[in-house]
């Protein structure tokens, strides 16, 4: 069919009116077609007031509707404020996860060898770290991600994917309703790597969560879910950041860091010991702050990543070519 | 200046609600379903009730509406157009459809002479969403199109018919049935910009 009778049948596909192969004709056409776009935007925008919206539901047909959303989908678990990135992120996992056919399931998603089916089982084993610090019991035992991966593993191997789903998702949704509201003060956990206090612990199984979100989303060729929302893909930078100043080291100085589009900011990253004295930036990097976060779980390439670079260029380039060995996201 | 920077800014405005709205109804967030719901279900049950002019019918595909945008968010593609049009457009949709599945239903009862049982709808909305009181609404968009335009949308949009009904129905060319339907649409929307 040509892009004339496509352009033919927008006003007969916003009503509804053409036969559903034409509608898909109409609907794949679109994204190619900027003058067809504007024209079906016009169009269903006109027939979306044809009604009005004067009439009202029934009463309680938002409970309604709300208790049958929650059997279809989860929500994200109620929880405390600090780990609403990390119950946000397994509600989107999950989304994804409930999608899958079996052969998704195999194929090789993360590391060059793990499944999809091993990667949620690997989630859930360093998941179960944090889980025993909020005081939930925690089977097969092990302090850290590389022996708890392997003793879940062996067990989620002879489970089926739905299984470990299940029991992944069951886990976080314990941690979500276990998070105190005011959480202790202090370091929580250092089997993460570096000291974390709980809320960063969370912070970093969000980060996680999402970055092999998106390795299961290439995996198995997905449509993307969107990244982060603006508030908690701060977070993610924010300790991101933290830790860069333990990746580059140089005696003095420090590197600005403008984390541009929604949920970014500008830091000072420390090189040295001290700042003080020192108020220039040796080097200034920008970049978007979901890329960022991208380079800093591993998976973008210093050199091929979009950011822009003044100053010492070459301590610039060689602080972003350091930002991947970020140890807080496995 | 003018209103159309006005008007373009606000619709850029508006375009980030609505993929925000989106992107928190991706990550689960019910507080975000509830607000979904609550600036939209007028919109898409009075879509529904005038479609099928059945309450009950009309509150099913509420809620399929608000279900299906829960399980799969990413049908909803913010720069494709504004929610508001989405919604309406899906529910508009499953109404025609259930129409259309009705009707099929019925021609087949009638061929088996079930007459009797089949035809019986649902519990009706009520006096208002009866059919004089639809068509009034809708007449008032409409009553400033020529006859054989507003016949055209109305028999697509209210009765669910496909351009090729329309055109067999009217005795005109299918060209003709999906070019009535694009000059309506065209003119009421030219309309509706004065009144906005």
């Amino acid at each position: 069919m040509s892009s004339m009778d496509i352009h033919s049948l927008i006003a007969a596909w916003a009503l509804n009116a053409c036969s559903p192969a034409e509608a898909g004709l109409v609907e794949a056409h679109l994204p190619t077609c900027p003058d067809c776009a504007r024209e079906a935007r016009r169009l269903v925008e006109v027939v979306a007031r044809l009604s009005g919206a004067d009439l009202r539901p029934p009463a309680g047909s938002l409970a309604r509707t709300r208790s049958a959303a929650r059997r279809r989908r989860p929500p994200a678990t109620a929880t405390a404020a600090y780990a609403a990135s990390y119950a946000a992120q397994v509600a989107a996992l999950d989304l994804l996860l409930t999608d899958l056919t079996a052969a998704d399931w195999r194929r090789i998603a993360a590391y060059g060898e793990l499944s999809v089916h091993d990667l949620v089982a690997h989630l859930a084993a360093t998941d179960g770290l944090i889980a025993g610090v909020l005081g939930l019991p925690v089977e097969p035992l092990g302090d850290d991600p590389a022996t708890r991966t392997a003793a879940v593993l062996d067990r989620e191997r002879r489970r089926n994917p739905e299984q470990t789903r299940r029991s992944w998702r069951a886990q976080a949704d314990a941690m979500c309703r276990s998070a105190p509201a005011n959480p202790p003060l202090g370091v929580a956990t250092t089997a993460l790597g570096p000291p974390l206090c709980l809320p960063d612990a969370l912070t970093a199984r969000a980060y996680e969560t999402w970055i092999h979100r998106e390795d299961i989303t290439v995996a198995t060729g997905r449509r993307p879910l969107p990244p982060p929302l603006p508030g908690h893909v701060r977070l993610m930078a924010e300790l991101a950041v933290r830790f860069l100043p333990q990746v580059v080291s140089r005696t003095a100085g420090h590197v600005r860091l403008e984390l541009t589009g929604e949920g970014g900011g500008t830091w000072s990253v420390p090189l040295g010991p001290s700042l003080a004295g020192v108020s220039r930036p040796a080097a200034v990097v920008t970049l978007d702050v979901v890329e960022f976060c991208r380079l800093a779980g591993d998976r973008r390439d210093p050199d091929g990543v979009a950011a822009e670079v003044g100053g010492d260029t070459g301590l610039a380039r060689e602080f972003l070519a350091a930002v991947p060995a970020l140890a807080v996201v496995p | 200046m003018g209103m159309s920077v006005l008007r373009q800014q606000r619709s850029t405005e508006a375009a980030r609600d609505d993929a925000r709205l989106r992107d928190e109804l991706a990550y689960g967030d019910e507080a975000a379903f509830t607000d979904l719901h609550e600036r939209f279900a007028p919109l898409v049950y009075t879509i529904a009730a005038r479609i099928t002019r059945d309450g009950r019918a009309a509150e099913d595909v509420t809620q399929e509406v608000f279900l299906a945008i829960w399980q799969r968010p990413l049908d909803y593609e913010p720069e494709r157009g504004s929610l508001r049009g989405w919604l309406a457009m899906m529910a508009h949709r499953r109404a025609v459809d259930l129409v259309r599945r009705e009707e099929a239903h019925r021609r087949r009862a009638l061929d088996g002479a079930l007459y009797a049982g089949a035809v019986s709808r649902g519990d009706p909305v009520g006096d208002q969403v009866s059919d004089s009181d639809a068509a009034e609404r809708l007449g008032a968009a409409l009553k400033a199109l020529p006859a054989h335009l507003s016949r055209a949308i109305t028999m697509a949009y209210l009765e669910g018919r496909t351009y090729r009904e329309v055109a067999a129905e009217l005795g005109v060319p299918e060209g003709t049935a999906k070019s009535r339907m694009r000059e309506g649409l065209r003119r009421l929307g030219l309309t509706l910009r004065d009144q906005r």
